[in-house]
This record gives structure tokens, C-alpha cells and sequence, in this order.
């Protein structure tokens, strides 16, 4: 009963939506200068994008809420109805415009090459040839590399990753879209941003495709911004105007202002840290690591509970039911752990809104993983049961007690036992296997530890402490587990 | 073998047959029991003692004949169109360790009916099965919960006076693993007689046993007679089947050759298959 309460809670929370709010979703996994944490307060947030739309915000008189979402799961969560709009450096592309909507580009840019301050001046693509370089999944850059046969590519899932193979002899250079070569390359001192311009990338709001009206006022939002001047100064503050906005702001006048939010970032990059000031940085983690490991403990112990009591009923019908009921418990296991939980979770939270069902993401999440893990724990119980010597339930039915008396007085007390100690097993595996979720807008443990540490390129530290949390976390159940075992085994020797 | 009348049986079985798939254990039973008798059951091993006895319990399924137990038959009849699939020696498989006689029997009526015979019918098992994990008390309290639906405090108090009654009320807080075989032995007797059974099923008691406890277990058999329990033993031990008997019924290759009272069946067997069976005996 009090799991369906707090189910139809989640439910009401997530329906009691302002109907007048703009929901807008990004990544913000270390994705400067698009949207990233604040390396002072990295509870806040930060970016170009947040400066946009909270222009476009105060222009549509509409006020802007925003919605965390893995990169890859903006589109399809756009059909979900989790927000109404993403903004997350989305370049228009024919591929995705078959797809959603998009509106008028917020901004134009290109790609630029990134080498070492040792390595030789690169002035376009065919001076790569037999060379490795890097660039980012699905960007231009790698459609244009990939044009070029003769250059050795490698695709990465994060900038970041792409600048540490170049710093550490992997790729001779990076090819990236400019903003993120500016604000990760050109203050580096190892690092140099060479060669022309390459390409021309457009960066637009992306829609659901039925959205018109909402594209309609998008598109005259941007218009506005283009002429008051407001767009160049967001992007000026953050020195990202270029030639390119010049021209399609028609605006080619002299800048005046200064880009006080990237000298901000860049300070903050720059600066050695002492051992206290590091201390410090990890001691401000502290409330962001607390939110995340409650939403780790939340989604494992819930999600454990369900895959326990399911997984005792499906192992009871495979063990007990006749026949065709009981494959059918054999055909559950099977799919459930012979199928990849990310899949799972996908399908659960992205596909079956489709046919009507619409599942909060914790909610998703809890059903995702106990389905899943309920496979687990029913095979775990079938080897308990199994187990209790077959002269047990005889006994129990010579006595007079009924099938399922004899099971839930002397089969299972018995089986539990042996239970025990590879359910414990499964849920500490459960705690991280939970990270998964972070696929369906959920803000866990290692979706924080792979924010901060994209943040602060600090991945051996953050890595420590996130770990550290994990153990802890795991802790108190292995201790709970063991004492229940010691009580069981003293009473069966 | 003479003083049978239908007033004074509790126990009556017709042509009991019972085959494990092309086994054939029992070959077409009769018996008969009085109330407050004693009947030792002896044989070779693999005669059809112990399956003779678990049909008694509905822990296996008849496949021809009828079982009369005070008012209740429970005939082969009664299992048709159930699937028969009790063959405990084959299904030792992992899988099919709990598919015993009972599994597949989806007719309430008949489940019923197996229900009010096993309480009827109390049953020792050779290893006795007591409940590991569960204490002395707990293990005779269980069947008084559940069985009887008595209330905690009551199934408490006479689970005490049956433990008193095998002389194991000084052992009710004891873990029933962290007692003697003789002591687990009592308390699955006390646990057995806690459904208040007419009649009480032994396989094979004594075989575990020190020759003083088999004294301390007849004792406890001679004080049920005296409150009008019917027994039935299955024992290879001829002390036992001699000392305790109203009669003894010798089987083989699962038919009963020859019954009588003690004496005669141990010194003038009249079948000849008895008389090589108790010449061997009598040589151990």
C-alpha cells in the first residue's frame, strides 16, 4: 500500500506543471560554454544558453524552468513532454530536421582545429592527412573528417576526452566547433587553436514537430533579439560574437563590451588551487553529492523492494505453477536479464508513452530497475528454495497444513537464509548499476561525479570522494545483511 | 484376525495398487485396523512398507483401490482426470522437488478431503523432518497455529502438555537442531499427535536407535494405546514388532502375505515366503 502512495505521489508532482512555465532542456555536463556548473558554486548553473533563454524568457513573458536530460535523450524526451524546447548546442541538420522543428539559428559558428603549442601550424583538413585527430560524435567535425579518408578519426562522446588524448599523444589535433575550442584551448598554455575557420555550424531551438505556434514566437523572439542587440550582447559577454553573427546580425560595428563571463571562467580555470582551496571546492560538493546519493539510496532501496517481492512471485510460479504458467516465469527471466538494462530503461521511459503509458522518471526508473533485477532475485530464491530438503514440505503437508501454509511457515524461512547473502550481493551491484538512470534525466551519484569532474578536470579527486560515497552507501545494508544472516544461521546450524 | 467389526475399524484399505512409472510397488493391498490396535508392518527393504504408508498420508497417490479412514474413503476413483504425477523417485530433480502428489490436484473438493485425512493420520518420518529452524516448541506449536487455528497463548499451553507427554518439556526453548536424535524423535511424535490424529504412521523408528531409547520410545507407543491411538509401525526390528503388537503383518513384493498376533507369525509363520524372511531375522 504505501509503495502505490508514494507512486500516485510521483505522479501528482509530476503533472502539477505551470501550464504557462517554458521548460527547456540541456545537458549540463561540464559543457562549457553552453550550459556547465559554476566552478565556484557548483550548485549553480551557468552558460551562454542560460543567458539566452532567460532573454527569451523576459521576451515571451514566459518563465523558464529547466529540465536535465542526457545529450542523446533530448529529442525523445521532447516527445515525451518533459519540456518544450531544448537548447543545447542541437546544430541544424537535415537528419534532425526530419525529426523535430527547428527554430531560427541563435547562433552560427565553425569548426576550428586544436593542436599542441609543439606541434606544427595546421591550416586546414588535407594538412591532417595521416594524422589521428579527434572530434565530437555527431558534430560537423566529424562529418567533415570523415570526408577526409586519408585522416586517421576518432569519435568522441566528450570534448574533454578529445583534449586528453591530444595532451597525451594520442591525436596530433582536435577538430571541434569554436565555443569549446575558445574555452578549453585558446587560455591553455599547451594549446594552440590553428588554421581557418572549417565549415559553418547553426545552432537552433529544437521543437516538437507538431509545435508551430511555439515556433512562430521563438522565431520572432530571436528576430527581436538579432535587432535590440540583446543576442550580441549575451554573446559577447560570453566572447563568443564572430564574424559570422556579425553578419547575420547585421551588426559590424566595433565591440564594446567586455567578456566578463569568460574572463570568470577562464580565472577560474587558471588558477592553481592550494590544498586547503581544494578541500574547500570538495567541502562546497558536499550539498550537490548529499541530493545525488539520496536519489542513488531512494532508486535502489525502491527499486530493490520491487525486484525482492517480484522476484519471490515469479520464483514461487516457476517453481509451483503448472506448466504453461510457470515458462512463462522462465520466459520473463530470460528476456529480462538476457536484454541490456539501458535498453530497458529506454524503452520504459521513451517508448511507452507512446501507447499512452507516462511514467515520471523516478517512477521509470524504479520499474526499470526492479523488472530487471526481479529476474535476478527470483533465480536467487529459486536456489533457495531448492535447497530446503524435499522431506520439509512433506513433513509440513503430513502435519495438515495446506501447500501455501507449508511454503510461507517452512520453505521459505529456510530458503531465505540462503538468500540472504547474494541479495545483498545484488543490491550493492544495484546502488551503482543505478547510475543507468542518469539515460532518463535522473541526477545520481555518477551523473554528478561525471559533472563535476568535466567541470573541474579533476576526475582522479572527484573520483575518490564519489567513491568513497558509494561505500558508504553500501555499507550500513552489508552490515544489516550480515547480522539478519548470523541471527538466521544461529537458529539453523 | 477374528474379532473384525465394522464398529470397531478405523482404518480399512481394498485393493491398494500403487506403481511408480513401470515399477509396481504395491501389487493390491487389504488391510484392516481396529481402533487402539498395533500393527508392525515387516519386510524386506523395498517391499512397498514405506509407500504403503505414504499412501495412508496422501503423500503419494493411489492408482487403484480405496482407503477408508473413520468416516472418510478416499478412492482411486476420486483422482481421475487429476494428473498423476507423484513419482517422488523420478522427480528428484531440482526442479521438481515439490511437484509431489498434491501438486497438481485442482479439484477443491478432493483437496479438501486429502486435508481431513492427513489430520486424521499422523505420520513419523524415518528422518523425522523436524523444522530446523524453528525451536522445539515452535515446531509443535506450528501445526496448532495453523492446522487447529488456535490462538498463540493456547497453542502454547498445549504444545507444553504434549512435549510433557514424551517427557520433552524441559527442552521446548532448545533449538530442534541442537538436540539428540532420541530427543528430535519425541518431539516429532509430539509434533504429529498435535492434530489430534486417530492414527499414528511409524516408518521404521527404531533404526536409529540406542537400545534404551527404543525402550523410552515403546513406552511412549504402550501409553497412546492407552488413550485408544491406533498404530501402525513399519520396523525391520522383530523386538519391536514382538513386544508392542496386537498383530503383525509381513509383506512382500508389495502384497501382504500373512498376518497374525505376534507369537504365531514369529514361531509358526505359515507362508513359506514368512517363514525364510523371520529365519533370516532371527539370525542378525
Amino acid at each position: 500500500m504505501k509503495i502505490i502512495l508514494i507512486i500516485s505521489l510521483l505522479f501528482l508532482s509530476f503533472n502539477d506543471i505551470l501550464a504557462n512555465e517554458l521548460r527547456w532542456a540541456a545537458d549540463a555536463e561540464g559543457n562549457a560554454p553552453y550550459i556547465f556548473q559554476d566552478p565556484l558554486t557548483p550548485d549553480h548553473l551557468m552558460g551562454f544558453e542560460i543567458d539566452f533563454i532567460n532573454e527569451l524568457s523576459n521576451i515571451l513573458d514566459r518563465p523558464s524552468k529547466f529540465v536535465q536530460n542526457q545529450w542523446d535523450g533530448l529529442i525523445p524526451g521532447l516527445y515525451r513532454g518533459d519540456y518544450d524546447i531544448a537548447v543545447n548546442g542541437l546544430e541544424i541538420t537535415e537528419d534532425r530536421k526530419s525529426a523535430i522543428l527547428f527554430s531560427e539559428p541563435y547562433y552560427i559558428t565553425f569548426a576550428r582545429i586544436v593542436t599542441l603549442k609543439n606541434k606544427p601550424d595546421f591550416n586546414s583538413l588535407s594538412d591532417l592527412r595521416n594524422l589521428k585527430a579527434g572530434c565530437l560524435k555527431n558534430s560537423l567535425a566529424e562529418r567533415l573528417l570523415s570526408s577526409e579518408p586519408s585522416v586517421k578519426t576518432m569519435s568522441y562522446e566528450g570534448e574533454v576526452n578529445a583534449f586528453e588524448d591530444l595532451k597525451n599523444g594520442r591525436l596530433d589535433a582536435v577538430l571541434v566547433d569554436e565555443p569549446i575550442a575558445i574555452y578549453y584551448a585558446s587560455w591553455n598554455p599547451e594549446m594552440k587553436m590553428t588554421g581557418q575557420p572549417v565549415g559553418k555550424i547553426y545552432y537552433g531551438i529544437a521543437l516538437r514537430n507538431e509545435d508551430y505556434t511555439l515556433l512562430n514566437d521563438m522565431n520572432k523572439a530571436i528576430s527581436l533579439m538579432k535587432k535590440s542587440g540583446i543576442l550580441r550582447e549575451v554573446l559577447e559577454r560570453w566572447n563568443l560574437w564572430n564574424d559570422y553573427m556579425a553578419e547575420y546580425c547585421g551588426d559590424h560595428t566595433e565591440s564594446v563590451i567586455e567578456p566578463d563571463k569568460y574572463n570568470y571562467y577562464i580565472e577560474t580555470q587558471i588558477k592553481e588551487l592550494s590544498f586547503e582551496e581544494r578541500i574547500i571546492r570538495y567541502l562546497s560538493f558536499m550539498p550537490m553529492i548529499a541530493r545525488a546519493a539520496l536519489m542513488t539510496v531512494q532508486l535502489s532501496v525502491l527499486s530493490m523492494m520491487l525486484a525482492v517481492v517480484l522476484g519471490l512471485f515469479i520464483a514461487i510460479v516457476r517453481l509451483y505453477a503448472p506448466v504453461p504458467i510457470s515458462s512463462l516465469a522462465v520466459a520473463y527471466v530470460e528476456f529480462m536479464r538476457g536484454t541490456p538494462l539501458l535498453i530497458q530503461l529506454f524503452f520504459i521511459f521513451y517508448a511507452l508513452p507512446s501507447i499512452g503509458v507516462m511514467l515520471s522518471p523516478f517512477l521509470a526508473a524504479i520499474l526499470g530497475l526492479g523488472l530487471n533485477y526481479a529476474a535476478y532475485e527470483s533465480e536467487n530464491y529459486r536456489a533457495g528454495f531448492n535447497s530446503v530438503p524435499r522431506g520439509q514440505m512433506e513433513a509440513a503437508l503430513a502435519l495438515g497444513l495446506t501447500r501455501k501454509q507449508a511454503l510461507r511457515h517452512v520453505v521459505l524461512p529456510q530458503a531465505f537464509r540462503i538468500v540472504l547473502p547474494p541479495i545483498t550481493n545484488d543490491f550493492i551491484s544495484l546502488l551503482k548499476d543505478s547510475s543507468l538512470v542518469s539515460v532518463i534525466t535522473l541526477i545520481e551519484l555518477t551523473k554528478l561525479y561525471n559533472q563535476l569532474s568535466s567541470t573541474y578536470f579533476d576526475y582522479i579527486g572527484t573520483g575518490i570522494l564519489i567513491s568513497i560515497v558509494y561505500l558508504l552507501l553500501g555499507f550500513p545494508f552489508v552490515k544489516l545483511s550480515r547480522n539478519l544472516e548470523r541471527r538466521l544461521s544461529d537458529v539453523v546450524k | 484376525m477374528t474379532n473384525f467389526n465394522s464398529k470397531n475399524t478405523i482404518l480399512s484399505v481394498r485393493g491398494l495398487k500403487k506403481s511408480f512409472n513401470d515399477e509396481h510397488v504395491l501389487q493390491g493391498i487389504d488391510f484392516m485396523a481396529n481402533k487402539g490396535e498395533i500393527v508392525s508392518i515387516i519386510g524386506r527393504s523395498g517391499c512397498g512398507k514405506t509407500t504403503f504408508l505414504r499412501c495412508l498420508n496422501c503423500l503419494n497417490i493411489l492408482n487403484e483401490g480405496e482407503i477408508t479412514i473413520g468416516e472418510i474413503s478416499l478412492s482411486s476413483n476420486d483422482f481421475s482426470g487429476q494428473k498423476n504425477v507423484d513419482d517422488y523417485k523420478k522427480s528428484d530433480s531440482l526442479d521438481n522437488y515439490l511437484k509431489d502428489s498434491m501438486h497438481f490436484i485442482t479439484n477443491e473438493q478432493l483437496q479438501l478431503k486429502v486435508h481431513s485425512i492427513r489430520q486424521k493420520v499422523g505420520f513419523l518420518f524415518q528422518n523425522l523432518n523436524l523444522f530446523p529452524h524453528l525451536s522445539v516448541l515452535d515446531n509443535v506449536m506450528l501445526p496448532l497455529k495453523l492446522v487447529l487455528d488456535y490462538k498463540i497463548d493456547k497453542a502454547r499451553i498445549e504444545a507444553n502438555e504434549l512435549l510433557k507427554k514424551v517427557g520433552m518439556e524441559k527442552f521446548a526453548d532448545r533449538d530442534s537442531s541442537q538436540i539428540s536424535g532420541g530427543q528430535a524423535q519425541r518431539v516429532a511424535i509430539a509434533r504429529a499427535l498435535a492434530v489430534k490424529p486417530d492414527i499414528m504412521l511409524y516408518d521404521e523408528p527404531t533404526s536409529a536407535l540406542d537400545p534404551e531409547l527404543v525402550l523410552e520410545f515403546i513406552e511412549i507407543v504402550r501409553n497412546l494405546k492407552h488413550e485408544g491411538m491406533t498404530q501402525i509401525i513399519v520396523t525391520h526390528s522383530l523386538g519391536l514388532a514382538r513386544n508392542v503388537s496386537d498383530s503383525v503383518a509381513f509383506m512382500d513384493k508389495g502384497i501382504i502375505v500373512e498376518r497374525a498376533n505376534p507369537q504365531s507369525l514369529f514361531d509358526a509363520p505359515k507362508d513359506s515366503r514368512t517363514k525364510d524372511y523371520i529365519s533370516k531375522l532371527l539370525l542378525n
